[in-house]
């Protein structure tokens, strides 16, 4: 008996959180052209940060999004600041960058298990949950799926409504040009990678509320947000929005799938890595094209 | 544990990690083919290897079975090695790694899924004695070594080398003049594969057990980390980094043991290591040792005319 | 004897057509020179020739054997080299080590006799060495034998591009501007050497923006305009045809005095 509903919210839930981590990850790859692997501790931080907030039952959800939010956006603007833009500077070629940020990513997951030790920890917010037909839907997953979507619709307005928004684009499609018409570049980098990343440290929480909190958490969900960004098309955030969802939509049935074939659902994880294969082997433009 | 074992045990491990390093030079240094799925062919060797002597197949064929396994699976990689972006192939091959850790810990009878697997020893008749183990470990990894590095030298400075190079440099050009960049690429990541999967094998029948987590991708971004501070380019080097990564590697823990680090030696290891090669990044990309020219007679002749005039 | 056959060759590109319907002809022991204003589908039509890119039409035939379809290494075992137009050197590797790459049928080139029949291909390598260094000295690149390609200049590097093109001793030279960018002294040496190494046996077919050079040079011209073969025959011919300025010129109207 497939429980339909279930299996839609928990699409939704996925997709979200794919949509909210991913984000930056499309958009700074597309604008830095490199793919950064030291992202998932952006995502990680932004959990532990969020559990300086959560300690306690009943503490509200806002200021630990925020404090996320900005820890992990920091972070991203220090990691570029410090190492990507200088390196970049020094003509460092696109492997020297992916193993600079795999070694940046190696400093940032082990000094946070330094800090915080390797042993799961959990927040300790209570969720309530309800019933919407026959799925079960807990509180966390309502604030997910809303902060994904309002981030969506803010972004989408960011992206057409202001100039900044119009200056991201143009960087993305064509620096040279962009720097030649007058938009400072480096500041557009500045805060797209400042943003990117504050959502990702948002999307963070909601992971780390949803499952377990331990410094892997970040490097989990990596190879899954890259499936998605490559599948929406790397650089392209509406193209995105429609990956997150396909994505979240094709693991939850496609566990469904497995166990009816008979398979183990620890093939779960396996269908975000063959789509990542298959797209990048067959369409490397992503669906959009 | 007994301090003769620990040294011949270092140096057994640097052996094992030199041979992934010569074999990431051979693909990466050598041709520019960025392979991140390095611990995906040293885990068919590993598992080949396994089922293997488990069943009975002496030393020689348990050896040639995990080269050729890894082997098969490198030539499979050659697909989208031709067509993909550095950054793209190396997501894939990263991916393709995962993917064969992912089929292991599901498929639990193929070989002990989650729970691992044992693994003979190959030397299994010197068992009474721990350190004649260990030892003789040791001369058939140093072994190994030697004529894998032989072999690695004799191709690189070849005209077969110097195609490699070209390749590594523009194959685009490389083709317009006139050499077939699908096949060279394919021998080599085949072959470079096929010596990661020895490396798995010696690796499997020196530590007797085997699981899953053993395999991570961490195996890869080490071997990376040991071929970049060595030198890429420079068999030398591949074998200097092995050495160097995997003596800081041993050298914290022991650090542990005598001195009172405010850090857990385990995230201490990684955060220096993560700093290392960021800081090698910066300031000698090249690697500690850096890539020779192309050493054949030519060179040698032409050399001379110039001095002499 | 026409060495080099093209009928009717075309390429679209994502709904350009860039090349339609190219027919043309390269004589043995010529110098045949391809020119036309920018985006005429000259560097494409080359492209085709080397099978570089594959040709939606027509065919292409070289010394009575037919050519597209060809991977780009086996064109270049035909007799066929190619300079491009930005070089496309090994820039990290030596100036002896770029030259010698291009030589053809080198035993060391295979696995296995790279590892076991090292006497064999060290002499050949030895062979080699001679040849690219007289290469060398004709180009003027001696100096430079052992340094990485990187440190060539700009005139050099396209010297080099053509030098490596000779070590193959081919039958046909493409050359995609090989005076573009450089000095008008060094355009002209550029050309005197070509001219020598077509008095020797080689075949050049030339793309060419410095038409003060090639047309001193050049036995026939084709002029080449938004992917069609629109003019051809020797330079004298070609020049005096009004339909060579308009080409190039464009059409410009005297109305633009905004």
């Amino acid at each position: 008996m497939i429980n339909f509903p279930q299996l839609v919210v928990n699409s939704f839930v996925t997709g979200g959180l794919y949509l909210l981590a991913g984000t930056g990850l499309t958009l700074t790859y597309g604008l830095s052209r490199f793919p950064n692997f030291a992202y998932a501790e952006f995502v990680t931080l932004g959990a532990f940060t969020g559990y300086l907030f959560l300690r306690h039952p009943g503490q509200p959800v806002v200021p630990a999004l925020l404090a996320a939010f900005v820890a992990a956006g920091l972070l991203s603007v220090a990691a570029h600041a410090l190492v990507f833009r200088p390196l970049q500077a020094r003509n460092a070629g696109l492997i020297h960058l992916m193993i600079a940020s795999i070694g940046l990513g190696y400093v940032i997951r082990h000094a946070i298990g330094a800090i915080w030790g390797w042993s799961a920890l959990s927040y300790q917010t209570l969720w309530q949950t309800y019933e919407v037909l026959t799925a079960r839907l807990s509180a966390l997953w309502l604030w997910l799926i809303v902060t994904a979507f309002l981030a969506g619709v803010a972004l989408h307005l960011l992206l057409t409504r202001s100039r900044i928004g119009k200056a991201i684009r143009a960087t993305a499609a064509n620096p040279e040009l962009a720097r030649v018409t007058g938009i400072d570049t480096d500041r557009v980098t500045l805060l797209t990678w400042f943003l990117g990343a504050a959502l990702a440290g948002t999307a963070g929480v909601f992971r780390a509320a949803d499952t377990r909190l331990y410094p892997m958490l970040g490097w989990e969900i990596l190879l899954p947000i890259f499936a998605a960004t490559v599948l929406g098309g790397i650089g392209n955030f509406y193209g995105l929005i429609a990956a997150a969802l396909i994505l979240g939509l094709a693991e939850n049935f496609g566990v469904v799938l497995l166990s009816t074939i008979g398979l183990s659902t620890e093939y779960r994880m396996a269908i975000a890595f063959l789509v990542l294969i298959l797209v990048l082997v067959l369409r490397p433009k992503g669906l959009a094209r | 544990m007994d301090p003769v074992i620990y040294v011949l045990d270092t140096f057994v491990f640097v052996g094992i990690f030199a041979l992934l390093s010569l074999s990431l030079n051979l693909e990466y240094g050598l041709t520019g083919l960025g392979n991140f799925g390095k611990v995906a062919f040293f885990m068919a060797g590993a598992y080949t290897w396994t089922l293997l002597s488990r069943a009975g197949v002496p030393f020689l064929g348990c050896l040639a079975g995990a080269a050729l396994m890894a082997g098969v699976l490198g030539g499979l990689v050659t697909f989208p090695a031709l067509r993909l972006r550095e950054d793209y192939l190396a997501i894939v091959t990263l991916s393709f790694g995962e993917i064969m850790r992912l089929i292991v810990k599901a498929e639990k009878g193929l070989a002990g899924g989650v729970w691992g697997i044992t693994v003979p020893s190959a030397f299994a008749g010197l068992a009474a004695t721990p350190r004649l183990v260990a030892g003789a470990n040791l001369l058939a990894v140093c072994a190994t070594v030697a004529l894998v590095f032989a072999f690695l030298q004799l191709l690189a400075h070849s005209p077969y080398g110097r195609v490699l190079r070209g390749i590594r440099e523009d194959d685009v050009a490389a083709a317009a003049v006139g050499k077939n960049v699908v096949l060279y690429k394919a021998q080599v990541l085949v072959l470079g594969s096929a010596i990661a999967g020895v490396a798995g094998g010696l690796f499997a029948q020196y530590v007797r057990f085997i699981d899953p987590y053993m395999f991570l991708p961490t195996v890869t971004f080490f071997v990376w980390i040991m071929l970049i501070v060595g030198g890429p380019g420079n068999n030398w080097g591949a074998l200097l980094g092995a050495l160097v990564v995997e003596l800081m590697n041993r050298g914290t823990r022991i650090a542990k043991d005598y001195l009172q680090l405010a850090v857990d030696p385990n995230n201490m290891q990684f955060i220096m290591f993560g700093l290392l090669i960021i800081l090698i990044l910066f300031y000698r990309p090249e690697g500690l040792l850096r890539e020779g020219p192309v050493k054949t007679a030519a060179r040698g002749k032409v050399s001379r005319w110039l001095s002499s005039s | 004897m026409a060495l080099l056959v093209l009928t009717n060759v075309s390429k679209n590109f994502g709904g350009l057509q860039v090349v339609s319907r190219a027919s043309l002809e390269v004589p043995e022991g010529s110098l045949t020179g391809l020119v036309g204003p920018n985006g005429s589908g000259k560097s494409t039509l080359f492209h085709l020739i080397f099978g570089l890119v594959r040709p939606d039409g027509g065919s292409i035939v070289f010394r009575g054997r037919p050519l597209q379809g060809l991977a780009p290494h086996a064109v270049y075992g035909q007799g066929l080299a190619f300079a491009f137009q930005l070089p496309r050197l090994f820039f990290r590797l030596s100036v002896l080590d770029n030259l010698l790459f291009a030589a053809r049928q080198q035993a060391g080139e295979t696995m296995a006799r790279a590892l076991f029949s090292r006497r064999w291909w060290q002499r050949q390598e030895e062979a080699l060495a001679e040849k690219a260094f007289a290469v060398m000295e004709l180009l003027g690149l001696t100096r430079m034998a052992l340094e990485p390609a990187a440190k060539l200049s700009g005139g050099q590097r396209k010297l080099l591009e053509i030098g490596r093109a000779l070590m193959a001793d081919p039958v046909l030279m493409l050359l995609d501007e090989p005076a573009a960018g450089v000095n008008p002294v060094l355009a002209r040496q550029i050309y005197e050497t070509l001219d020598r190494l077509r008095r020797r046996g080689l075949t050049l077919f030339v793309i060419e923006h410095r038409l003060e050079v090639l047309f001193d040079f050049a036995d026939r011209i084709y002029l080449m305009d938004a992917g069609r073969i629109v003019l051809s025959g020797r330079p004298q011919e070609v020049l005096a045809d009004p339909l060579f300025y308009d080409t190039y010129v464009g059409a410009v109207t005297v109305n633009d005095t905004a």
